[in-house]
């Protein structure tokens, strides 16, 4: 993650080199004095202070812009439009870029990719007075830097910071914003219970690590950051080297096959559980039917020619039944298949190559034989395929309902017959 | 168990409130039946479900953590039960006098591949008798070779697959999902022999109904004896000491009884 600690003082060093050549470029040396812009805010605070200001015009909130970062800065500096008096009933909006411009956020990205960004583009429409822009997300007369605790930007605080518009469901609907309540699934989820609730800070996954910052992209734009393997690889190391070598991995960053599921097709996205969860995509319990999603799907299979009976077959087995009535401890399809470094059976690595079979049966059947390990798994006996064992069923079925029918009419023969002696 | 060893057992007789009856099966063999009976509903009410794992019911019946682990331990329970009952009763079978007596009134002869027509033939109003029976009619003789033949094959089939890691040292894995068919279908086939047929013959079969007592105290009713088993009751009768007959004659109101024969 960006904020390992041994990175800190790198990226220190680099915000500080641009914000000091915009310092002295823009000349505003005499204003760190402080003297001279408090001396112009005296004449802005004549109308603009107190409780109840005049006319019902703004209230400046003086005490907060005097802590914040920018402390020093005088109304003007970013009110630009006030420095003559009496000034126009419209100020325009605040242009924080005629000093940031040339920033890089922590991501090391410049901040004027925020034009080309999700927010950046809606606002640009125009139309679209709800897509977020630098005093959404940074505060205004309040802002603190990203390493002030109380800062909106500092990582304890994002995920409530964009909960304040991506939890607002007119937001969320009039936006048709796919996460309906990003915020409350990643509270209880492994990310949001690690900042929250273990304390995490640098560790725990905020929005911004897996959406980005000024560059945050929805879904549906080109290359959206939190749904690339690689994002979560940043932090989930080896198991981004073990997938990259499965066939999912391949297909996906190799070939820029999506049908191929990256991390967030199994494990879900803003409410990310760990399998030990129950609820989790990647449980015990709803493992097979988060593989089945693509895996039972006639369309995504015929791609691959991989057969979409596995779920069905899977189920009719003593572990499928056994696993559908909650015996957690039934072999799923991970349990066989592996998960991160899923590969074809015809691969040597494959967990289910017939080469490493007894090693995998092994693992619950302890002394397996390559007898035991022997012929075809996933048997579904109500279907041809399965050979012997399918005609033995259908035979059986014809035998039971024989059975069925001459009990049935013998009993009803002798009932009646008996019911006539009784009566005579 | 006073009259364990009065001159009644010997004829299969005992006394009750003062009147005789037949004494159809002992205290051993109806143990047997209770212990046989328990594991048998045992198994079937923990196994069936897996037959229809998907429906709405069974998916209720497993509702709690570890229920379904608390289901295989049951249903390996009741099959030691079911294996140590029959295995007892081949003991039984084989060397008690009563247990060995019985089992070689359950030798299928021609009468009863006979017996099934003449009865549907009376049943149907073509015959005006229906057919008579020994200790054991032919449905008693099916329902005890069914249970005789379901108990095996389910032990054996149930034995594979409990122990799938060894009874593959014996042949390939795929036998084992023939095994399981014929574990469920065998188990579906013993469920309907048991509710439609045992469940009529012994309970809504209006001749017994609400339901025949012979399996709490083994005895039966010299009357209904006299019926149901007319070759069993001439043979007592052939044999009985003239004082017991006398008490039988007085007791069915037959004076004749047993005089056609001398």
């Amino acid at each position: 993650m960006v904020g390992l600690p041994r990175f800190r003082p790198r990226l220190r060093m680099r915000r500080l080199i641009p914000g000091a050549v915009v310092f002295l470029a823009l000349g505003v040396i005499p204003r760190t004095l402080g003297a001279q812009a408090a001396a112009a805010d005296e004449k802005c605070l004549e109308c603009h202070a107190g409780a109840g200001a005049q006319g019902g015009r703004p209230l400046a909130d003086y005490e907060q812009a005097g802590i914040s970062a920018h402390q020093g800065l005088g109304c003007v500096d970013c009110h630009t439009g006030a420095a003559e008096l009496p000034h126009a009933d419209s100020l325009g909006e605040v242009d924080c870029l005629a000093c940031h411009a040339s920033e890089t956020d922590v991501r090391g990205d410049t901040i004027r990719r925020y034009s080309d960004s999700a927010h950046g583009r809606a606002r640009a429409r125009g139309i679209d007075k709800d897509a977020a822009t630098c005093v959404d997300c940074h505060g205004k007369h309040d802002i603190r830097g990203v390493e002030d605790p109380r800062s909106m930007v500092s990582r304890r605080n994002i995920p409530l910071t964009c909960a304040r518009c991506h939890e607002n469901n007119q937001v969320v609907l009039r936006h048709d914003i796919q996460a309906e309540h990003p915020y409350l699934e990643y509270e209880q989820s492994v990310h949001g219970k690690a900042l929250f609730k273990d304390g995490l800070l640098q560790f725990a996954a905020v929005c911004t690590d897996c959406h980005g910052v000024h560059d945050i992209q929805a879904p549906g734009d080109t290359l959206p950051m939190a749904g690339r393997p690689a994002t979560c690889g940043k932090c989930h190391i080896t198991v981004m080297e073990t997938y990259r070598g499965s066939i999912h991995g391949r297909l996906r960053l190799e070939q820029g096959d999506h049908d191929s599921p990256g991390c967030v097709d199994c494990h879900g996205e803003h409410g990310i559980m760990a399998p030990e969860s129950g609820a989790a995509p990647t449980s015990r319990a709803n493992i097979p039917n988060t593989c089945s999603s693509c895996h039972a799907d006639a369309g995504t299979m015929a791609r691959y020619d991989i057969s979409t009976d596995r779920l069905e077959t899977y189920k009719t087995s003593f572990h499928g039944v056994a696993q559908g009535l909650g015996e957690l401890n039934a072999a799923n399809c991970a349990s066989c298949h592996g998960y991160h470094e899923i590969l074809p059976a015809s691969d040597p690595r494959s967990k289910v190559n017939p080469a490493n079979m007894i090693k995998t049966c092994g693992e619950c059947h302890p002394n397996a034989s390559s007898n035991f390990v022997s012929g075809k798994i996933h048997v579904d006996p109500r279907q041809r395929s399965a050979g012997v064992v399918y005609y033995l069923r259908n035979a059986f079925i014809w035998f039971t309902l024989a059975v069925l029918v001459i009990l049935a009419v013998w009993t009803a023969i002798d009932f009646s017959r008996k019911l006539r002696n009784r009566k005579g | 168990m006073s009259e364990a060893r009065t001159p009644l057992e010997a004829f299969r007789l005992v006394e009750h409130e003062g009147r005789l009856y037949h004494l159809r099966f002992s205290t051993v063999q109806r143990v047997q039946h209770i212990i046989l009976f328990v594991c048998f509903f045992l198994l079937i009410a923990t196994g069936m479900p897996l037959l229809f794992s998907e429906t709405w019911l069974v998916r209720k019946m497993f509702w709690f953590e570890g229920s379904f682990t608390i289901r295989g331990i049951i249903h390996r329970a009741a099959a030691v039960g079911l294996f140590c009952i029959s295995v007892y009763h081949v003991f039984y079978c084989l060397f008690s006098t009563r247990g060995h007596q019985d089992l070689r009134q359950m030798i299928l002869s021609k009468k009863d591949l006979v017996d099934p027509l003449l009865i549907l033939l009376y049943n149907l109003g073509r015959r005006p008798e229906p057919p008579r029976y020994g200790r054991f009619n032919f449905i008693e003789k099916f329902e005890y070779y069914a249970v005789v033949w379901g108990s095996g094959v389910m032990l054996a089939t149930g034995a594979a697959l409990w122990f799938p890691v060894q009874a593959t040292m014996l042949f390939p894995r795929w036998v084992l999902d023939i095994i399981r068919v014929i574990h469920g279908f065998e188990a579906i086939l013993a469920f309907l022999a048991i509710i439609i047929w045992h469940m009529y013959n012994v309970h809504l079969n209006p001749e017994v109904f609400p339901m025949s007592k012979v399996w709490l105290n083994g005895r039966m009713d010299l009357e209904f004896f006299s019926h149901h088993h007319r070759l069993e009751f001439d043979r007592l009768v052939d044999n009985l000491p003239a004082g017991l007959l006398e008490r039988v004659r007085s007791q069915l109101n037959d004076p004749e009884l047993g005089k056609r024969t001398e």
